[in-house]
């Protein structure tokens, strides 16, 4: 299983003050095969995970316990190619480092985003989830935890879908000089 | 953390010190005379005509005080909350390594470091879209401790007869810092891929650190006296110095960090590789422990000539024509939190670095006023240094200029007024900011009764 690791915090020499916020930008589409992030939903396939693992990405965040806030954003190209109209459901889950099945809704996982699409014959359109991380939220609590999992699922009801993955980019902005204790 | 800062003053005044307000602001030049003893040992003897300075007030104190909560780390005691927010290690670096000035605008760390990880790899910038790369240099590097120690701190001195002295004190500061990318990892950061550290296990790429500090007592015995005067040349003046010290402590440290990858060729962590080498007295095990107790001392010999022309002045000086230093003590090499060797080891330095420094100066009078125009390099086991400077002199007061060459830009800007009962310099001071770039602007000054 693929992991992201953001340990290279020791190169930020240059900016341990009070005053700087380092921003970790993970592009998250880099990590997924290029031939698993295009492809066809039909009667036969009726849901894909990005990535393909239902395990999803690992991400490791040290001094996550800095984390002010963040962003996650996910961008599908969808066309309906059948000749019926059809739903469909682009879904982002989180879920502890540990947990093996992210779409299970077992060992931790939830439904960071979800948003559903209708789509006619030959309609296309792009789908853009984007979800705010602010503290006091559920995903903010898992990021603080310093290990995550995080993956898509897109699932048809209907004929025949053409799906583009375009973006999955998680931004991250920590303040490390919060994870300084009080005297 | 008190100690640590207060440490940290202790081994950066003597060398924050070093150059006068007058010299700064002529951009750091360093004018014929006693004053340059340090370089030159023949100006023991020399006229103090060319180098008059006063007393330089360390006002880079003041920006300890918690009232400047960017570059005093004491604000963590007395506001924690405005030591979390404007604390700037960075700042606090800058202002401590500068104590001579006050920074009116100490080198401040990015508000925004943006790390953008990909599948093919790292790219750290700004926030503006600049590109990070961490290096920073203070000094040379030795690779062997040297007997060129830094400038002892308040010393003592005693003639003891015709160009004769002695000077005892004791010193502290580091001998060189530097950290930067190796040459792979400044690649891979230039083309933003880690594509090339991956060409073998462990990574090619690595981030660099090194640095040293040295402490001890410093004995100097000197002698420089006139020579006859040379027909058409002026009088020419010797001087020979040898110095030695006793360690008091001494520290070298180089670490590694290298990226390290999964079986997909993803970025996992970071290896960590660190070696040091400790010394320092055996009365010190009880509270150190750290297996480090050794004997430390070194002796070198320095030579120089000048000559006072009258209208103009210059010298040569040869600082460690020929030295000896040793320090025992540990060596331990860290890989990854884990202690991998722990050796008991003798270094030693070697037997001649010469260090030279050549500098003139010339009195230009003009119808109002007089001109001192100067000039001074620094060459050899050292990073080599350029300075000019000007001084333009009416009555009671002065008005300076100056450029230096210090591994960067610097130029100054000073004034000085006699007033009499007292004499006044001030200077504004530059120097390039450590690792972010830019300019940095201070105020120093010095009085003289």
């Amino acid at each position: 299983m693929k992991r992201v690791s953001l340990l290279l915090v020791s190169l930020a020499l240059a900016a341990c003050s009070g005053h700087t916020i380092h921003r970790f930008e993970v592009d998250l589409l880099s990590f997924i095969p290029q031939n698993q992030r295009q492809g066809e939903l039909n009667l036969i396939t009726t849901e894909v995970f990005f990535p393909s693992d239902p395990a999803g990405q690992g991400v490791e965040v040290p001094g996550s316990e800095a984390l002010v806030d963040g962003k996650l954003s996910l961008q599908v190209d969808l066309k309906n190619t059948g000749n019926l109209p059809c739903n469909l459901n682009l879904e982002v889950r989180l879920g502890p480092g540990n947990d093996t099945n992210l779409y299970d809704g077992q060992g931790g996982d939830f439904a960071a985003l979800r948003q559903t699409v209708t789509l006619n014959p030959g309609e296309e359109q792009t789908v853009t989830l984007q979800l705010d991380i602010q503290p006091g939220t559920p995903t903010h609590d898992l990021i603080q935890s310093g290990r995550f999992r995080i993956g898509a699922r897109l699932g048809l009801t209907g004929d025949k879908v053409q799906y583009t993955l375009t973006q999955a980019e998680v931004v991250l902005r920590l303040k490390l000089f919060n994870l300084i204790p009080n005297p | 953390m008190k100690r640590t800062a207060a440490f940290l003053i202790a081994s950066l005044l003597g060398l924050s010190l070093a150059q006068g307000v007058r010299s700064l602001g002529m951009g750091g030049v360093l004018l014929p005379g006693p004053s340059g003893q340090g370089a030159n040992p023949a100006y023991a003897a020399f006229p103090g005509k060319w180098d008059q300075e006063g007393f330089q007030l360390p006002i880079g104190l003041l920006r300890l005080l918690p009232l400047f909560p960017d570059t005093s780390p004491f604000s963590y005691f007395t506001d924690p909350n405005a030591f979390r927010n404007q604390f700037d290690l960075l700042s606090a670096y800058d202002q401590a390594s500068h104590l001579g000035s006050f920074l009116i605008n100490p080198a401040r760390s990015p508000d925004e470091v943006v790390f953008r990880v990909s599948a093919s790899g790292v790219s750290i910038t700004d926030g503006q879209g600049r590109s990070l790369m961490p290096s920073f240099q203070a000094g040379v590097v030795a690779e062997r401790p040297t007997a060129s120690i830094p400038q002892p701190f308040l010393p003592l001195s005693f003639d003891l007869g015709p160009g004769t002295y002695l000077s005892v004190g004791p010193f502290a500061g580091t001998q060189g810092v530097r950290v930067a990318p190796n040459q792979d990892l400044a690649m891979a950061l230039k083309e933003g891929s880690l594509h090339r550290c991956q060409a073998s296990t462990p990574s090619p790429c690595a981030l660099e650190a090194q640095g040293s500090f040295i402490s001890g007592i410093s004995l100097a015995l000197g002698f420089s006296t006139p020579l006859p005067d040379i027909p058409g040349l002026g009088r020419v003046y010797a001087g020979v110095r040898g110095e030695g010290f006793y360690g008091l402590g001494y520290a070298e440290a180089s670490a590694k960090a290298r990226p390290t990858f999964d079986q997909d060729g993803n970025v996992s962590g970071v290896s960590y590789e660190s070696r040091y080498f400790l010394s320092y007295p055996s009365f010190l095990e009880a509270s150190l422990g750290q297996g480090g107790s050794g004997v430390g001392y070194g002796l070198r010999g320095d030579v120089g000539v000048a000559v006072d022309g009258g209208n103009w002045a210059f010298g040569l000086g040869v600082q460690n024509l020929l030295g000896f230093t040793q320090w025992s003590g540990v060596e331990v090499t860290v890989v990854d939190g884990t202690e991998t060797s722990r050796t008991a080891t003798t270094k030693r330095g070697d037997f001649s670095a010469p260090i030279f420094t050549l500098n003139g100066a010339y009195r230009l009078p003009l119808e109002v006023g007089e001109l001192l125009l100067a000039a001074d390099t620094r060459f050899g086991a050292t990073t080599p240094t350029l300075h000019l400077g000007a001084e333009y002199n009416l009555g009671g007061v002065a008005i300076r200029t100056g450029v230096g060459l210090e591994g960067g830009l610097r130029f100054g800007l000073g004034a000085g007024f006699n007033l009499e009962a007292l004499s006044l310099d001030l200077a504004l001071t530059t120097h390039e900011a450590p690792l972010v770039g830019g300019t940095v602007y201070g105020i120093a000054m010095a009085v003289r009764f």
